[in-house]
């Protein structure tokens, strides 16, 4: 067992990819979380963009560039997901016959669903994409480039604001007990510094959640508005 | 005290078992749990029936052959403790007490609640140990280890290779045993030499073996009589990272000459 090929086929290797990329997903959302809050700038002013739809345009400036980090998001995900669905298949097998009573002692629920939380992330996302990249889940609350105008009239709508909101519950359990279960993972070992990870790692998952709500919250009680 | 036992009863490795009701009659709250068993097990054989199979040894809580998972909990309820510290008094009469072996595919059913760990035997055969050659036996004060180091290899180095970890983690996962070796002889300086062999060739070991993988409940950490700690873990995954990036092929090793 050698190379890269051996790193990846021994357990602790593929708990390493799965820890470093989802840090490095968690750096995403945080920039991904500021870029959205800029939608409390307003709609824009003697006839300009609004700041989002102007942020927007900045990250289309060069296509290629925009391209190059959604094929690299895609990777980062598909590692992240294809390697905890191996990881998960051998953590089932390990143990084929169940205990007839089994008393947790300190797991939290947040690592218990940790699981089922990517799931539901996973289909959030497909639907989010669907929604305000492509622009194929709601034809007619879509404007090519208005994406402003794009949030604003989808979050005028309550259910959609709500399943936004909603699908941010998830995030927040996964991110708690992700952001420290990775860094353990990455060999961080000092029971001080353990500690203090667990709770940054839990504000960190608390602020990026409730900056996340924020928009659809904003638009809802007309804080943000066309 | 009188008590209701429902025990796993299982004839063979690959017979199919189940749950046996025994009851358990005039237990002394001062007895140990597995004071217990032996007299419920006297009794069963004075009636003729088969005692119930069980793995103890020392008796005093050093040897790591007691297991049991006790209403859910590896080693019964109190922390720091084997089955065979667990006393009678912190339970009441008339309570009913389910009692299973430790489940992983790693660590196959033999008989009732005794369950084949040997396992750990192999992990600790591929790389447990520091190698020294034979002769007298150099001056203690030659290598110098510092108290906190000392200490930190110590606290490691008091597993006694219970399987409760394994028991307890939802993933039937052997990291805090692994890690335990890793970080014991990792850390004080006989262990460098073999260091890095030492953590690829016992983590490709665990993984043969069928044990699951640590997603950091710390079920572990709470299930071990001897309170190792989680963070081991931790110095394990480091230390394979580092291992694995500082592996070179044999051909590599041979030009270093």
């Amino acid at each position: 067992m050698s190379g890269l090929g051996g790193f990846y086929r021994s357990s602790i290797g593929k708990k390493i990819v799965v820890g470093a990329t989802g840090i490095l997903l968690v750096g995403f959302l945080f920039v991904h979380m500021l870029g959205n809050l800029q939608a409390f700038e307003g709609p824009g002013e003697h006839g300009e963009p609004a700041k989002l739809t102007q942020y927007g345009e900045l990250l289309r400036t060069e296509m290629a560039v925009l391209w190059a980090m959604r094929l690299g998001l895609l990777g980062l995900l598909i590692l992240h997901v294809v390697t905890t669905v191996r990881l998960v298949a051998e953590n089932r097998a390990a143990r084929p016959e169940r205990y007839a009573m089994a008393r947790s002692m300190k797991t939290t629920f947040a690592a218990r669903t940790m699981i089922f939380g990517g799931v539901a992330l996973f289909a959030y996302v497909v639907y989010h994409i669907l929604h305000l990249t492509v622009g194929a889940a709601h034809r007619d609350l879509f404007r090519e480039g208005d994406v402003y105008g794009n949030v604003v009239r989808s979050f005028s709508n309550p259910v959609i604001a709500t399943v936004y909101v909603a699908a941010m519950i998830p995030v927040f359990f996964h991110l708690r007990h992700g952001i420290q279960s990775a860094l353990r993972t990455l060999g961080v070992d000092h029971p001080e510094h353990l500690a203090r990870i667990q709770t940054a790692g839990g504000a960190l998952a608390a602020l990026i959640t409730l900056g996340f709500m924020a928009v659809p919250l904003g638009v809802l009680f007309n804080l943000i508005r066309l | 005290m009188r008590l209701t036992l429902k025990v796993w009863r299982q004839a063979g490795r690959s017979a199919r078992g189940g749950f046996q009701e025994v009851v358990a009659e005039g237990v002394s709250p001062d007895s140990s749990f597995l004071e217990m068993l032996d007299g419920v097990n006297e009794k069963l054989e004075a009636e003729g029936r088969e005692p119930i199979a069980f793995d103890h040894d020392c008796r005093e809580g050093i040897c790591g052959s007691c297991s049991l998972m006790i209403n859910g909990h590896p080693h019964g309820p109190d922390d720091g403790v084997t089955t065979c510290q667990l006393h009678m008094r912190r339970y009441r009469d008339g309570d009913t007490i389910v009692i299973e072996p430790w489940r992983a595919r790693a660590f196959p059913v033999i008989k009732d609640l005794i369950v084949d760990r040997s396992a750990f035997d192999r992990i600790i055969q591929v790389g447990g140990f520091v190698s020294v050659n034979t002769g007298s036996a150099q001056d203690a004060n030659n290598l110098p280890i510092g108290k906190e180091v000392a200490d930190l290899a110590m606290d490691t180095a008091a597993c006694i290779g219970c399987g409760a970890c394994v028991a307890a983690c939802p993933n039937a996962s052997a990291m805090l045993f692994v890690s335990a070796k890793a970080a014991h002889l990792g850390r004080l300086p006989q262990g460098q030499p073999e260091r890095h062999a030492r953590t690829r060739r016992m983590v490709a070991q665990m993984d043969t073996e069928g044990f699951g993988g640590c997603t950091n409940h710390g079920e572990c950490e709470a299930a071990c009589p001897k309170e190792i700690k989680m963070w081991n873990i931790s110095f394990l995954n480091r230390d394979f990272l580092q291992a694995s990036l500082s592996e070179r092929s044999a051909s590599q090793r041979a030009g270093d000459g």
